[in-house]
């Protein structure tokens, strides 16, 4: 079955070599049978890698010990549902994770591409199967999932215990699909580029196809601080560790760009911009790719160092280089096709959003380059890390809230102050109103009470926005609520879908501001039977009782919960030891409710039979998680197709 | 000359002693006995003694503070964090403690001061930079004569133009239009 998957490896390797070729030779000598055979090509190679997955899954679930690659990352003992963590565990398996996620997005970017950007399809074609050949060839000849072992061990050595979390079978696939799918818009915009089109023609895919690649890293980055928050046992979720934000600075990157592709879309403008940013985006995913998969810092991510990384960074400076020189060679096609009406207008707050996306990627690039300078500059040895990012970052951060109440309510081309004035008048009021309510409350820290206020101003100005538009269509067509409310949303679903994804981010925003700013953290002994009190709980050890499983002990902890005086909960909490890594897992006993979280870690099982606990509780912790499905669906609302415009959009090109 | 030797004499005294000083807590820490419980310090504030903790990396697990590890030499430190407050050392010193120790790269951030001042600046120098670089960006932009050439894109929008500015209008956005109704949203399919 190995040899299958090695066999489909190189095939695939033949397929998108010639896809390539064909594509670029195709196009140059204008022989569109070859551009077509070229383009078939993509989806032959995508059932080639398929195969050649699933040649691995099978070896996975026969425990085939022969194949190094199972051998290191499985075992007997493994249940079959964590093949699908296994499989992209190393780095030979994330490749080929990479390769496969690659060959299914770009097979399906290019099958339903726009019309309009048919005519540098080849292009697009080229490029994208460019980047699947370097993975395959580094697959094939440095880092082979298929190669085997001279004798086949009895058994394998197990899979990393801090993989075998829910939150694994979702958080490594949708960061490795969002960073390699940021390949996509950046192949329609080179291509239109390179074949000298108005530069407008990518706008559609590239929007498309960039919101795409941004929800699957957004929910990536979600999902992998879920993780850390319930498995890692210090009661965070974001460490600002260099592999974290290898992820988290492309994202960024790539939020400025689908907010400033829509002056494009709508403006005609921006267009040497767009193709700016969306290069920067895709380098830093490719720079993310080299962090995570290259491993040259140590961090929580370094589950598979390698030597991979000279080849890495090779092709991450012929990722920056080519399209610089592209861009300077095509520079004269870029000019934006209208000129700025007013310096206040929707599209100039774009351009200020776009600056503070990118200043917190660069802040974050900086903090990350910066030990090396300081080496190099004073010999010094110095860290950045999360005290650097909180102070400058944070900030930054603020800001963008601000700038995400008042960019939505400034309207396209030039505003009036006057009506600026008049729709932020509500919200402001009400920001104030908060602040001076927490105040009286006693929060007595200013950047929270600054973080709220803006929440809430923002939550007002959507919120306002929906009610004000709800009112209108209702008096319009007589529609229930409801009703009308529903249809507002589907009439115009780029603006409201992305409203609803705001609402997200400030759904994030509260469990960060709440969290950060307020935590109660305690470490505690306990003996069975004692208590503890924090806040108005009371935190009852009861026992631990240990569990012997084939890999692992558990060490499960019951912890029985009261509220001011009345039962409320029983918590148990989980340690594993697993003997044949010398490392322990945790997994915390979390109650999780809107207004805060409890949560109780054990860190260490003490021989007398008492535990040491963390005990937190993390105000409004909750909001954070219930923000990614918000966000998700925020992001189908805004892409789901809107066939009666796309018809008046054939009909007015056609007429 | 002999007054030269005799406070030669006194500072090495003065350093020793405040040598011993700073390192009876690190090894009454190391001594096998003491584990964050077994000491009871009190006159301390916790949650102050953790944001000192939010800054003081662990020496040896990678990326993490003494705060988030869990290992003993973590929890060594954190003790020492506690001693130290208890004792009346403010923050600063508390930091200045483990630097002097294991060097500045113990410290989760550069200080804000000398070379390492560029961390700080440069970020708040770049961005204030690129703000006025967008600000003379967008003026140029608006003071160009507008270009005819219109993709079929934008003639679209410009059709779509009345039914947006109307819907912006009804929201209470653009210009106050008297009979802005709305006849059933912008793409008429309501």
């Amino acid at each position: 079955m190995a040899s299958l998957g090695a066999i489909g490896l190189c095939i695939a390797l033949v397929l998108s070599s010639y896809s390539v070729i064909g594509s670029f030779l195709g196009k140059s000598i204008k022989i569109s049978a070859l551009e077509e055979s070229a383009r078939r090509a993509v989806y032959v190679l995508l059932l080639v890698v398929f195969v050649s997955t699933v040649s691995l899954v099978t070896a996975f679930i026969n425990r085939d010990f022969q194949v190094a690659y199972v051998a290191a990352h499985s075992n007997l003992a493994m249940p079959n549902i964590y093949t699908w963590v296994a499989f992209y565990a190393g780095n030979e398996g994330s490749l080929l994770f990479i390769a496969l996620a690659l060959a299914v997005l770009s097979s399906i970017a290019i099958r339903l591409a726009p019309a309009r950007s048919r005519e540098t399809l080849a292009y697009t074609v080229g490029i994208l199967m460019l980047v699947e050949t370097f993975f395959l060839a580094v697959m094939i000849f440095m880092a082979n999932p298929f190669d085997t072992l001279p004798l086949t061990p009895s058994d394998g050595e197990g899979i990393n215990p801090l993989l075998t979390h829910f939150g694994m079978f979702f958080h490594p696939p949708a960061l490795m699909s969002g960073l390699i799918g940021l390949t996509i818009p950046f192949a329609f915009a080179m291509s239109s580029l390179i074949g000298k089109q108005s530069n407008d023609e990518w706008v559609d895919a590239g929007r498309t196809w960039g919101i795409i690649s941004w929800v699957l890293l957004a929910s990536g980055l979600l999902l992998g601080s879920w993780w850390a928050y319930t498995i890692l046992g210090w009661g965070g979720f974001w460490f600002w560790d260099p592999v974290e934000n290898a992820a988290f600075m492309p994202w960024l990157a790539l939020t400025a760009f689908i907010h400033s592709i829509m002056v494009q879309k709508r403006r005609g403008m921006f267009r040497m911009w767009n193709i700016v940013l969306i290069n920067v985006a895709f380098a830093l995913a490719l720079y993310g790719m080299f962090m995570n998969r290259g491993g040259p810092v140590p961090s929580v991510h370094s589950f598979g160092a390698s030597d991979l990384g000279l080849v890495f960074l090779s092709f991450l400076a012929a990722g920056i280089l080519i399209p610089f020189l592209i861009f300077f060679w095509r520079f004269n096609s870029l000019k934006s096709a209208q000129s700025l009406d007013s310096m206040l207008s929707r599209e100039a707050a774009f351009l200020m959003n776009n600056l503070l996306f990118l200043g917190i990627a660069f802040v974050t690039l900086w903090g990350t380059v910066y030990p090396l300078i300081s080496k190099l500059g004073s010999g010094e040895e110095i860290t950045v890390a999360r005290p650097f990012y909180d102070q400058v970052n944070g900030p930054l951060m603020l800001l963008l809230i601000l700038l995400m109440g008042i960019g939505p309510l400034i309207p396209w081309r030039q505003a009036n102050l006057a009506s600026i004035k008049s729709a932020l008048l509500f919200p402001t009021i009400v920001g104030i109103i908060v602040i001076i309510l927490l105040a009286v409350c006693g929060i007595q820290k200013a950047i929270p009470l600054i973080g709220f206020g803006l929440c809430s101003t923002v939550l007002t100005g959507i919120l306002t926005e929906w009610v004000r538009g709800t009112k209108a269509r209702h008096r319009s067509s007589q529609e229930i609520y409801p009703i009308a409310f529903v249809k507002l949303v589907l009439a115009n679903r780029p603006r409201y879908g992305g409203y609803i994804v705001h609402l997200a981010v400030i759904m994030v925003a509260f469990g960060v501001i709440g969290s950060s700013f307020f935590e109660l953290q305690r470490d505690v002994v306990l003996a069975p039977g004692e208590t503890y009190e924090i806040d108005n709980y009371k935190i009852k050890y009861i026992e631990t009782n240990p569990i012997v499983k084939s890999d692992r002990t558990e060490f499960i902890s019951a912890i029985e919960v009261d509220r001011n005086g009345e039962y409320l909960t029983t918590i148990t909490a989980k340690r594993s030891f697993y003997p044949s890594f010398n490392m322990a897992s945790t997994l915390a006993g979390i109650r999780s409710t809107p207004v805060e979280d409890l949560y109780i870690v054990p860190s260490e099982n003490l021989p007398d039979g008492s535990v040491g606990f963390r005990i937190l509780i993390n105000p409004l912790m909750w909001w954070m998680w219930v923000g990614g499905p918000v966000m998700i669906l925020g992001t189908v609302i805004a892409l789901w197709p809107q066939q009666i415009r796309q018809n008046t959009m054939r009909a007015n090109q056609s007429g | 000359m002999k007054n030269l030797i005799r406070s030669y004499y006194r500072l090495i005294t003065i350093v020793c002693v405040i040598a011993i000083g700073l390192y009876s807590p690190l090894v009454l820490a190391q001594s096998p006995d003491s584990s964050p419980t077994s000491v009871n310090i009190n006159n301390y504030d916790e949650s102050h003694a953790q944001s000192i903790d939010q800054q003081i990396m662990c020496p040896v697990c990678p990326a993490e503070t003494i705060d988030q590890a869990q290992v003993p030499i973590a929890k060594q430190m954190r003790l020492i964090v506690r001693e130290q407050l208890a004792n009346g050392a403010t923050e600063a010193e508390i930091l200045s403690f483990f630097a002097d120790r294991y060097g500045q790269a113990i410290i989760g951030a550069p200080p804000k001061s000398g070379y390492n001042l560029i961390a700080w600046v440069l970020p708040v120098v770049a961005l204030a930079g690129a703000l006025v670089a967008s600000i003379f960006v967008l003026r140029s932009m608006t003071s160009k004569p507008v270009v005819s050439a219109t993709s079929p894109e934008s003639e679209i929008d410009s059709h779509l133009q009345p039914f947006l500015e109307m819907v912006d209008s009804d929201l209470g956005l653009g210009e106050r239009n008297k009979n802005g109704n709305l006849p059933g949203g912008p793409t008429g399919d309501g």
